[in-house]
């Protein structure tokens, strides 16, 4: 199988994920118990991806990593604290830039 | 939709980078952004193909890794409700993490408006995305060594999520659901995404019946 299979393969796939609901469900309505669930689907699968691309190289090397967990950590502190993306984003990375080139 | 969308820049240039430095042929991996049309499901791909991993498990990690967007597509089940079927058809193609992340929050358009905002957002990313891919591809071996590119990927994802966490069930899913991730690191092809998103909306769930 070619790469040029595996993208058309992966490409397949996802849009069946991504159309999964939306085409089966339909018109049909959602019970309480569902909506209950779907609520925080999306908190808890962006957490879960950042924290798998985190530790990538395994826990014991990100938490060794000075400069990613500060990056981390002033990230997830300027989000909370401004609401908002882009002061968050840049100050995750100048963090890590910045203990990068110190070190 | 313009400040979601800048780190897509760095994000598509790392793939096109990790395309240029490896086997895969450059064609395919710009391709990619075409056909599967997904930062983490395309760079899973084109990093274990390019690491001599065989087809299947390079296929099966890209498509466990989008395997989230299942949970999307139910997230976003009552938006597309009543909506012409072209765009029920059509619209889950876009559907990526920064459309999702924007979609979701903006609860309180009309169906059309909301069609027009998906489409809009959808569509500049697309291009976006192509072009940021694109420029990876041809940029990537002039870049100089440790700019440690791969770190704005998460830091991407913490800036779309934690401003979202105002209520305390989501931010319970939130903490829960990235610690049991962390935890099972050594899950292969990223399964523990899965795993800890199971636990997070678990424990969102419960929170949810408290009264949050």
């Amino acid at each position: 199988m070619s790469a040029y299979l595996v993208m058309v393969a992966a490409g397949i796939g996802t849009y069946l994920a991504r159309s999964s609901f939306i085409l089966a469900l339909g018109e049909r309505p959602l019970s309480a118990r569902t909506e209950r669930v779907l609520r925080n689907i999306g908190p808890a699968v962006l957490a879960a991806l950042t924290a798998s691309l985190l530790t990538s190289d395994g826990l014991a090397d990100y938490l060794t990593d000075v400069a990613e967990v500060a990056g981390t950590v002033v990230g997830i502190a300027v989000a909370w604290w401004r609401r908002s993306f882009v002061p968050a984003f840049a100050a995750a990375v100048a963090v890590l830039w910045l203990l990068r080139l110190m070190m | 939709m313009l400040p979601i969308a800048i780190p897509a820049i760095p994000f598509g240039m790392i793939i096109g980078i990790a395309t240029a430095e490896s086997s895969v042929p450059n064609l395919a991996g710009f391709l990619s952004a075409s056909l599967i049309f997904g930062g983490a499901a395309q760079l899973a791909a084109v990093s274990l193909l390019g690491a001599g991993a065989p087809a299947l498990s390079a296929l099966s990690a890209a498509l466990i890794v989008n395997t989230r967007h299942a949970m999307y597509s139910a997230a976003l089940v009552p938006r597309f409700r009543g909506q012409p079927r072209w765009f029920r058809r059509f619209g889950p193609y876009l559907l990526i993490d920064q459309v999702f992340a924007l979609a979701s929050t903006n609860h309180d358009d009309a169906p059309d408006a909301w069609r027009r905002y998906y489409l809009g957002a959808g569509i500049f990313a697309w291009v976006l995305w192509h072009g940021a891919v694109a420029a990876g591809i041809l940029l990537g071996p002039v870049l100089p060594e440790g700019l440690d590119l791969s770190f704005t990927i998460p830091a991407l994802f913490i800036g779309l999520l934690v401003p979202g966490l105002v209520r305390r069930p989501a931010l319970l899913a939130a903490v829960s659901a990235a610690i049991v991730t962390a935890a099972l690191w050594r899950i292969p092809n990223r399964g523990g995404i899965l795993v800890g998103a199971a636990v997070g909306v678990a424990a969102g769930y419960v929170a949810e019946g408290d009264g949050g």
